[in-house]
């Protein structure tokens, strides 16, 4: 479901927008605006960088607005272009962090052959009563999500905090909806075992 | 029957809401039995949750600026 920009049907957005209509643009980064700026300024760490990501996204979206055919969201063909300027900056930064080669060894190993755990987890800081703190683990989140690979934060940052649909995060990242939800589980799956050492609860 | 990584692969299943009636059946079934998973089920949970409540990186106080920018360079592009 893609919401409205400006009262204005997609179709009618999309028609305004080739035809370089100022309001349509106005509008659009009005509604846009604030998360393609959070998204970048979360994968970039710096807000002058995000802003500069951002402009030059919209730049090269504008220019390119009259090959756009519709097959994705304006919304969606906004965040690739973010998502891809704010790759190569960390890119040609040499910041761009890629996952560890034994990402799924590891979790493996926790394993017998027979798919029983060898290595259960531990209990959580909080958890022996009804609930895990959700406060301590908010914070243990905030403190590791920006040291993850960033394939991973890129798909947590997408679905989970932005609220992209599947078939959004597909067309900006150009992947199947099978390969994404690869990728969401190892994310999550890599961003729980990130705070573990934050949260487990120590022996008295 | 599924082994507890079999279960665990599939937990985005149930977190995402795609399991059938029968799965979320047999998936309630072997998390009252297995405290493990229950455990790790938890835990997983609890961190997916909380990326839905960080905060937003405050916007640029001069964010309307920003977007008038970006409007300039468009114009001009």
């Amino acid at each position: 479901m893609v919401a409205a920009v400006g009262g204005r049907s997609e179709r009618d957005l999309v028609t305004a927008l080739q035809a370089g209509d100022q309001r349509a643009w106005r509008d659009t980064l009005e509604t846009y605006g604030p998360m393609l700026i959070g998204y970048a300024t979360r994968l970039l760490k710096r807000r002058d960088a995000a802003e500069e990501a951002v402009q030059e996204a919209i730049v090269s979206v504008h220019s390119g607005m009259h090959r756009f055919e519709g097959r994705c969201s304006v919304k969606s063909w906004l965040f690739r272009a973010v998502h891809n300027k704010a790759i190569d900056e960390l890119r040609r930064n040499k910041r761009y962090v890629t996952p560890s080669d034994n990402e799924d060894g590891r979790w493996e190993d926790r394993f017998d052959t027979t798919g029983a755990w060898t290595d259960p987890p531990r209990p959580w800081v909080g958890s022996m009563g009804a609930q895990i703190d959700a406060r301590r683990v908010l914070e243990a989140v905030q403190q590791t999500l920006p040291s993850l690979p960033h394939n991973h934060q890129q798909v947590l940052l997408m679905k989970e905090v932005h609220g992209l649909s599947s078939d959004e995060i597909c067309d900006i990242l150009g992947i199947s909806s099978a390969n994404l939800r690869v990728s969401l589980h190892r994310a999550r799956r890599a961003l729980r075992q990130a705070v573990e050492p934050l949260l487990e609860e120590r022996a008295p | 029957m599924k082994s507890c990584k079999d279960v665990m692969d599939e937990l985005d299943r149930y977190i995402d809401g795609d399991a059938g009636r029968m799965e979320k059946l047999s998936f309630a079934l072997h998390m009252a039995m297995c405290g493990p998973c229950a455990s790790y089920f938890k835990q997983y949970r609890a961190v997916r949750d909380s990326l839905q409540n960080l905060d937003d990186p405050a916007l640029p106080d001069d964010f309307n600026d920003v977007m008038g920018r970006m409007l300039d360079a468009v114009k001009s592009g």
